[in-house]
């Protein structure tokens, strides 16, 4: 059984540091590493701190690693500056308390990655006077034969679309995602349908030219989906990031998460908010496994304060460090201690989530009264079998949501939350021969929350999935232009969030502005009176 | 050609001192083909021998330097480019290896507007198309930039062109004309000369722009500062800055008995080593100074490690589990942008890493408010990827061990995550 220690073995590596120290004594090795790493501008002060933090271990070469260990984190490392002293501790800043009086509010983001079937999600259940729930049948491969993909009235959970504007009165959802239909009874669902990503309203004859991406790809829909700027007014931002340096401009603290890697959505304009990325096991350690005790101490003390005539720079670094690994303690202990009365699914976006709502919990230490979430479910490129994978994708999902809803519920954050959820694009209605369906664009996605007037079923159904020259948002084989742009959604969202008209929203959202008639504002999302 | 009213010749010091008459051998002379100088009726080049053109005439009295022409007729015939006398010979071929370039010209120009008139030869009604003018032999930037907009012509149905060249200043120069032109296009070929027509527009425009920006005015003192700001200097002084402008401009920049750069406007190395060896980063006494130097980039303090610690890739002996591993892989860190924010060719937009005039938020820098473009990226979950990786690579080399900078190279991970092995 081996196991990595600080033996020298580098036993999981697949190299190391091989340089051999030519010094006799620690104190040559501090000056050694010392003009190889800060070209010997390691001031005496630091040298004496690092010798003596060192001398207590067993060897030269642990106290080699251990002085190595010392100088990176030393501001002659990390600056060309040299420094000096003061030879007063450091005032590191931890208040965090926010003296904004604006209530919480949280954002989560669930991306279903893969491309959701999302006419599977949401499918037409009595339509009159065109009966589109035949129409989605045939499309959906059902004949003589077979009964094809598409759901059927009997597994349906029954809505009510509240709205004259579709093409039906009521709509199914999918039978495993039940606390949907709850939700959407409760008035804290609703969904849009027909939205997918568009710079521009387009149909069928001009949707090419008018949407400089690559539709039906995964990676660059999914990017530009995140980005939600396919004009490149905000080059390298996502919606996330945007929103939160917005709000920072307007001094509201903001975090921003991501509970699933690295996100364009979450990145901001260079200098901005910065993201966090955690695992669903919470906030990465700092120095883990120190080599000496009190490493950590001995870590602030190389970067204690200096005098007024110190290097700028050093000055910086060892600044942003000490309040780096305040702020990072500070949360990762708030993280590690709370915990949730819920019981969340364990892996998956239930692990996911149930971070997202331990993170509510220490809102008040991080003293924000924003938070932006990110979370993930893949699984959704069903090019086989779509319905039985979707059965077990959803059933995931509902579980997972079932636990964040009553957990956000017992925080009393049920109305200071929303839930959007996007996905690259939708699918193609025609099936494959393996009862899969392929990349497609525009389809139906759902937000929750409990500020939400819910319960009504916006954008537009369509009701005919049939290419021919008089329908404009039919391509082949049931692919559907959008009708809504995904602004539809974010507009309101994103003003119930603090993003105010103007320069404010056409920074968000730079291209809603192309689409009169088709975004949906605040008091259309979350009426007149909302938290 | 005439400038501003002076007849410009061209003589071609190759030209033919013979000058027969014009031999017409009949209307399509295939027998004769190739054919001699002066020889016709051609209709293609392809019809006269090597290094000759097929001078094409349709209406009378048309002449050609280098030939006779006693009877005045329309039969085309063979004629050798380098008879042009008082014109410009306008090749046909329609590709730009038929470019012709003549040799140079002084004339005067004069302050404000010129007028340059290219005439054509009686009969040949379609319009030429003289697609750039440059003045050359004058250091550059002083003409380019003088240029506002630098001159492109196209022309027009009459036989007698008028051009317009917008000059700021009087200068006298040597005038080289680069022309092109098919002539098939001067006689009936519109779409052959379209399309070469915008090709060589096209070449022309994008060389014409890219000079514009190359010799704008920003360009020196921009490149100069980004470029000290990478080498270690985020708030170089005016004066710095000012020496090494003029070494990128002027092409040359003397330290000591050395002198670096090859004397032309743009000269990199003129401008590298002024970066580098200029007295605001050669003295010592500099440290001294608060405001001196900047903060390191996240990856060259890596690389630093690597290299001044002597990394290699060396698989341990003991504990490395799965199949036996080449010990020949690259360096291999793993998703440093993540890590750290910052990693080669990982750039997150074309504005790159940092904001060259980022001011901290915080402390002196803020207070003096002096640039560290660097610690845009300094943000906690980056301080804490790239500190801890650093931390992993002097304790258990290059691996995934406590947050580390690789991927592990074996079955399982560091962690024991995927197996039931212990960490310490």
């Amino acid at each position: 059984m081996f196991s990595s220690t600080d033996n020298g073995l580098y036993e999981r590596s697949i190299g190391h540091l091989g340089r051999v120290p030519t010094g006799a004594n620690i104190t040559e090795l501090v000056s050694e590493v010392s003009l190889l790493l800060t070209a010997g501008r390691l001031s005496q002060d630091n040298r004496d701190t690092i010798e003596t933090a060192c001398s207590s271990e067993p060897d030269l070469d642990a106290q080699y690693r251990c002085i190595q260990q010392l100088i990176v984190f030393s501001a002659e490392f990390h600056s060309t500056n040299t420094m000096q002293k003061s030879g007063e501790a450091r005032a590191v800043d931890t208040t965090t308390a926010s003296n904004s009086t604006e209530s919480y509010k949280a954002l989560v983001h669930i991306y279903l990655a893969g491309g959701l079937d999302s006419y599977h999600m949401l499918a037409p259940h009595t339509c009159a006077p065109i009966n589109v729930y035949e129409r989605f049948r045939a499309i959906r491969g059902k004949n003589s034969l077979s009964e094809g993909i598409g759901l059927t009235l009997e597994e349906m959970l029954v809505i009510d679309g509240n709205n004259p504007d579709q093409p039906c009165s009521t709509f199914g959802i999918h039978p495993n995602l039940s606390i949907l239909q709850t939700l959407y009874n409760d008035g804290d669902a609703a969904f849009i349908a027909n939205a997918g990503l568009m710079g521009e309203p387009v149909d069928v004859n001009n949707y090419r030219q008018m949407t400089p991406v690559q539709l039906f790809a995964h990676n660059d829909m999914s990017l530009e989906t995140k980005k939600d700027d396919i004009f490149n007014e905000f080059v390298g931002t996502g919606v996330h990031g945007r929103i939160a340096d917005v709000l920072k401009s307007k001094n509201l603290p903001v975090n921003v998460f991501s509970i699933s890697g690295t996100q364009i959505v979450n990145v901001g304009e260079p200098g901005g908010v910065a993201p966090f990325i955690l695992s669903s096991s919470g906030l990465p350690d700092f120095n883990a496994a120190p080599s000496i005790s009190d490493m950590d101490t001995v870590i602030l003390e190389l970067n204690n304060a200096t005098r007024k005539d110190s290097g700028i720079f050093a000055e910086t670094w060892s600044n942003l460090l000490s309040e780096s690994m305040a702020s990072h303690e500070l949360l990762k202990t708030e993280l590690d201690a709370v915990d949730v009365s819920t019981a969340f699914p364990t892996g998956g976006v239930g692990a996911q989530l149930k971070t997202v709502a331990q993170l509510m919990k220490t809102k008040e230490s991080r003293g924000v009264v924003r938070d932006i979430f990110y979370v993930s479910q893949g699984g959704y490129d069903t090019h086989s079998n779509m319905q039985a994978n979707l059965v077990t994708r959803f059933t995931e999902l509902n579980t997972a949501l079932e636990a964040f809803v009553a957990e956000v519920k017992v925080q009393g954050l049920w109305p200071h939350v929303t839930v959007v959820q996007f996905s690259e694009f939708a699918r193609t209605l025609d099936p494959n021969t393996g009862d899969g369906s392929d990349h497609g664009w525009g389809g139906v996605h759902f937000h929750i929350g409990g500020g939400l007037v819910g319960g009504k079923v916006r954008g537009l159904y369509p009701d005919d999935f049939v290419q021919s020259p008089s329908n404009p948002i039919a391509l082949s084989r049931g692919r559907m232009v959008p009708t809504y742009p995904w602004d539809a959604m974010w507009k309101g969202t994103a003003e119930w969030f603090g993003i105010e008209d103007g320069s404010e929203m056409d920074k968000v959202l730079p291209m809603h502005k192309n689409f009169p008639g088709k975004i949906y504002n605040r008091t259309d999302l979350y009426g007149d009176l909302f938290v | 050609m005439y400038i501003n009213g002076g007849l410009i010749k061209w003589t071609s010091p190759n030209a033919n001192t013979d000058i027969p008459d014009v031999d017409n051998l009949g209307d399509n002379p295939s027998d004769d083909y190739p054919m001699s100088r002066c020889n016709g009726d051609c209709d293609i080049d392809d019809h006269c021998a090597a290094g000759l053109f097929c001078f094409q005439v349709n209406k009378e009295s048309s002449d050609f330097p280098g030939c006779n022409n006693p009877n005045g007729l329309g039969s085309d015939f063979c004629v050798d480019p380098n008879d042009v006398d008082n014109m410009l010979f306008l090749p046909t071929g329609g590709s730009s290896e038929d470019w012709r370039l003549t040799e140079g010209k002084i004339v005067g120009l004069v302050a404000g507007i010129n007028t340059i008139k290219v005439k054509v030869p009686f009969g040949n009604d379609n319009s030429p198309n003289i697609d750039y003018l440059k003045i050359e032999g004058v250091p550059s930037p002083t003409i380019a930039s003088k240029f506002r907009n630098p001159p492109h012509f196209v022309g027009k149905k009459p036989s007698m062109l008028y051009f317009l060249v917008f000059v700021l200043a009087s200068i006298t120069n040597p005038f080289n004309f680069n022309t092109s032109c098919p002539r098939t296009a001067l006689i009936t070929d519109h779409v052959s000369r379209y399309t070469e027509q915008n090709t060589i527009d096209a070449q022309y425009e994008t060389d014409a722009m890219l000079e514009h920006l190359v010799y704008h005015d920003n360009v020196a003192p921009f490149l100069t500062t980004r470029i000290m700001q990478r080498f270690g200097i985020s708030n170089p002084s005016p004066r710095y800055v000012q020496t090494c402008v003029q070494a990128f401009k002027t092409g040359l920049y003397i330290s000591g008995n050395e002198s670096f750069g090859d004397s032309n406007y743009g000269s990199l190395a003129a401008l590298s080593a002024c970066v580098v060896l200029d007295r605001e980063v050669t003295d010592e006494a500099l440290y001294e100074d608060p405001a001196f130097g900047a903060l390191r980039e996240p990856i060259l303090m890596v690389m630093n490690l690597l290299r001044s610690m002597e990394y290699s890739n060396t698989l341990p002996t003991v504990g490395l589990d799965g199949p036996p591993l080449v010990e020949s892989y690259n360096v291999r860190l793993w998703q440093m942008d993540t890590k750290i924010g910052h990693s080669p060719h990982d750039f997150p937009s074309v504005f790159s890493f940092f904001l060259p005039e980022y001011v901290p938020e915080a402390g002196p820098a803020l207070s003096a408010q002096l640039a560290a473009p660097e610690a845009t990226i300094l943000d906690m979950p980056k301080i804490i990827g790239l500190q801890n990786g650093m931390l992993s690579l002097i304790k258990y080399g290059m691996s995934d061990c406590k947050n580390g900078l690789s991927t592990y190279p074996g079955y399982r991970g560091c962690s024991g995550k995927y197996g039931n092995m212990t960490i310490d």
